[in-house]
């Protein structure tokens, strides 16, 4: 069935058609949530909770906006809300260069690994996990989910230059990872 | 003329699209690491939007979600299997059925098969696999030797159920759409072929199910 | 009870623990004298399974058991050795688990199940087949032969895989590819992510087919090829400079298809989805 026919039956209480949303957009807001936790079993919780949410109000979508965009924000209210209830940093609230989590600093002086070319998705996907929470939340919004600043800074309760920081620090730990991967895979190559 | 330190700390504000100044832009002119930088960080964005659907939930989120929805009367169809099904999947039968169901799985996917490769109008051949043409609204995910298949895999553990079951129906799924191309479009090699690989992948998921049991 | 019955007690419980959780973790090693080519077969429920290309004719077969309640057994037969994790009592997941390392010559063909995985293998020539229901495969530096992998979530990772036959198909996992050629490369998943990263080369046919994946392929300028793509339902987007195809029975539809050739169209490539997207960049 089509996403627009599973809509209308699960309006009817249908089992199946419940399923079927819930097969069609699962990787998505469970990818999200488990980049947004770092753990698994909360992120599949926080997963539950979204579709169970979603589910609950079903009945007043009326298709005015895509059903996955609605999800979407929906998902990340959720995940929001949970970090804020257990304290756990959302955005470093530092605006300055060097905020409470270590800035990773450009060695100006050394040659620079071109990352340009296919892209290990596998390592990339780890090193976004290892980020500092701080920076994590904020790329994850930013760049794997497209949120602009202004809807982020919206949403996590910081300033759009905050928002942008904290964005530019985690594609440079992101990348100071991937180089210090490819450079480990160039030296075994080598050996 | 800006540094690169100067030049890195200005990034964040253009980096993603805003007005680059003449200084920036004659220090990105004049400078390789700072280019190879702006480079590596849009790599970096432009990559990580293929993380968004990078990972699957357990099937216990859907067993536990599919709970919730009962428990709040939000689902609200009758079950589809009664007692009959229960007699059939008594233990006595079980040893049987999982070499039965491939052999007969895969059966019906030859069967099928031929007649989706068959003119739609002629007599006699709606596929055993899902459902006359035009009546796609009530398509089950899950077709009868599926359900006998789950019944047998349960007896490993729920977890190996529901990562079987889960891919059964998405398999179907795609069963389901491939013949509704192929129905549009009868003789049409590309639509056949489709049909073929989602039969294919069927077949695998029976296999590997009664390649378990086997061992 | 004095302090120093005490102490003996204390010591005695930690012996027997210490005893307890070695032998619960027993590992082993065995080597089977073999011709160039073996055929070695691993059958594991529970546990990873990783293979390396070793010296000379012999198979070294390292396992881990995880508990008493798994044994290991090997046959020989010739060049075919056989190894099966062989649960002894019902158990958990864990208790069932056997970590199996393999070093084989390098022609060896391998047959290898591991419902949980991970499975890897790397340096080979030989077939290669790999199979589990959640595992996660990788295969790198992979010359010549025969490729076959099934899985029903796991993510199947294949890095410098050159002149071989291949077949990979999963459900629900990501396919990535990174240098991979050779004269049949057909892959399927039904959900996950197809990721092509390489020049389709050895004028080899190429087919990436999905349900409702996404398939993306990232070529450099030099690829020679007739592409076809298409997308029932979803995008299809062509970043790279393609020439128009002139005999063909294929008629591309805007936004959903597309096709063309590059270079001297050696290699024919079919990427095929029914609601996924489908992407053709140009390497920079």
């Amino acid at each position: 069935m089509t996403e627009a026919e599973a809509i209308e039956r699960a309006q009817k209480g249908d089992g199946d058609a419940f399923e079927a949303l819930y097969s069609l957009h699962k990787r998505r807001v469970y990818s999200l949530c488990l980049r947004m936790t770092g753990n698994p079993t909360d992120a599949e919780d926080l997963a539950q909770e979204a579709f169970l949410q979603l589910f609950r109000k079903i009945s007043t979508f009326r298709g005015e906006s895509a059903f996955s965009t609605w999800l979407h924000r929906m998902t990340v209210n959720v995940v929001l809300m949970q970090l804020r209830k257990k304290s756990l940093p959302v955005v470093s609230l530092d605006e300055s260069p060097d905020g409470d989590e270590e800035a990773p600093k450009r060695d100006l002086g050394a040659d620079d690994l071109n990352l340009s070319g296919a892209m290990d998705r596998v390592e990339l996907n780890r090193a976004v996990e290892n980020l500092p929470p701080g920076y994590r939340s904020v790329f994850v919004l930013h760049d794997v989910e497209g949120f602009e600043h202004n809807e982020i800074a919206n949403m996590v309760g910081c300033s759009i230059g905050n928002s942008k920081s904290q964005l530019h620090k985690a594609r440079m730990k992101l990348r100071e990872v991937l180089k210090q991967h490819r450079a480990g895979k160039a030296e075994k190559k080598q050996a | 003329m800006l540094n690169c330190e100067q030049f890195e700390d200005l990034l964040p504000e253009v980096i993603d699209g805003g007005a680059w100044s003449a200084e920036q832009r004659a220090h990105a002119q004049n400078c390789k690491s700072c280019t190879s930088l702006v480079n590596d960080l849009r790599n970096i964005a432009q990559e990580s939007k293929y993380l968004a659907e990078s990972d699957e939930p357990s099937p216990r989120v859907w067993q536990e979600l599919r709970k919730s929805l009962v428990a709040e009367g939000l689902i609200r169809k009758p079950a589809k299997h009664g007692r009959l099904m229960d007699f059939f999947f008594a233990p006595r039968w079980r040893p049987i059925l999982v070499p039965v169901g491939a052999v007969a799985a895969l059966a019906i996917v030859f069967l099928a098969y031929q007649s989706d490769r068959a003119p739609v109008n002629a007599p006699g051949t709606s596929a055993k696999v899902g459902v006359a043409a035009g009546d796609q609204s009530n398509v089950a995910l899950l077709d009868d030797e599926d359900v006998q298949l789950l019944n047998q895999l349960s007896m490993d553990s729920p977890a190996v159920r529901a990562s079987y079951e889960d891919s059964l129906k998405n398999v179907n799924l795609y069963i389901r759409d491939a013949k509704e191309v192929a129905r549009k479009n009868p003789g049409n090699d590309v639509a056949q072929d489709a049909l073929m690989q989602a039969y294919k992948e069927k077949t695998m998921v029976y296999e590997m199910a009664a390649n378990r049991s086997a061992h | 009870m004095s302090c120093t019955q005490r102490a003996a007690q204390c010591m005695a419980l930690t012996a027997v623990m210490a005893t307890t959780l070695v032998s619960a973790q027993t590992r082993q090693q065995k080597t089977f004298a073999c011709g160039p080519k073996p055929m070695v077969s691993i059958i594991n429920e529970y546990g990873p399974i990783v293979v390396h290309a070793g010296a000379g004719n012999q198979v070294v077969l390292t396992y881990v058991v995880h508990s008493d309640k798994v044994e290991v057994d090997t046959d020989q037969n010739g060049d075919r050795i056989t190894v099966e994790s062989h649960v002894l009592t019902p158990t958990g997941e864990d208790a069932k688990r056997v970590d199996y390392e393999l070093l084989v010559p390098a022609g060896a063909s391998v047959i290898l199940h591991s419902n949980s995985g991970p499975i890897s293998a790397e340096n080979l020539r030989g077939e290669i087949s790999m199979r589990g229901d959640t595992a996660n495969m990788d295969l790198r530096n992979i010359n010549d032969g025969h490729i076959h992998l099934e899985t029903l979530s796991g993510t199947i990772n294949l890095q410098e895989v050159h002149d071989v036959h291949v077949e990979a198909n999963t459900v629900g996992g990501d396919i990535l590819m990174k240098n991979v050629s050779g004269p049949l490369v057909n892959v399927s998943s039904n959900q996950g992510k197809i990721y092509y990263d390489g020049d389709f080369g050895g004028s080899g046919s190429y087919k990436l087919t999905s349900h409702s994946g996404d398939i993306e392929a990232n070529i450099p300028a030099t690829v020679s090829m007739d592409v076809t793509a298409k997308s029932d339902k979803g995008q299809v987007d062509d970043d790279f400079p393609l020439q128009p195809k002139t005999h063909s029975t294929f008629t591309p539809e805007k936004g959903h298809s597309f096709m063309g050739i590059a270079g001297r169209a050696a290699s024919s490539v079919w990427l095929h989805t029914f609601s996924g997207r489908i992407r053709l960049k140009q390497r920079k």
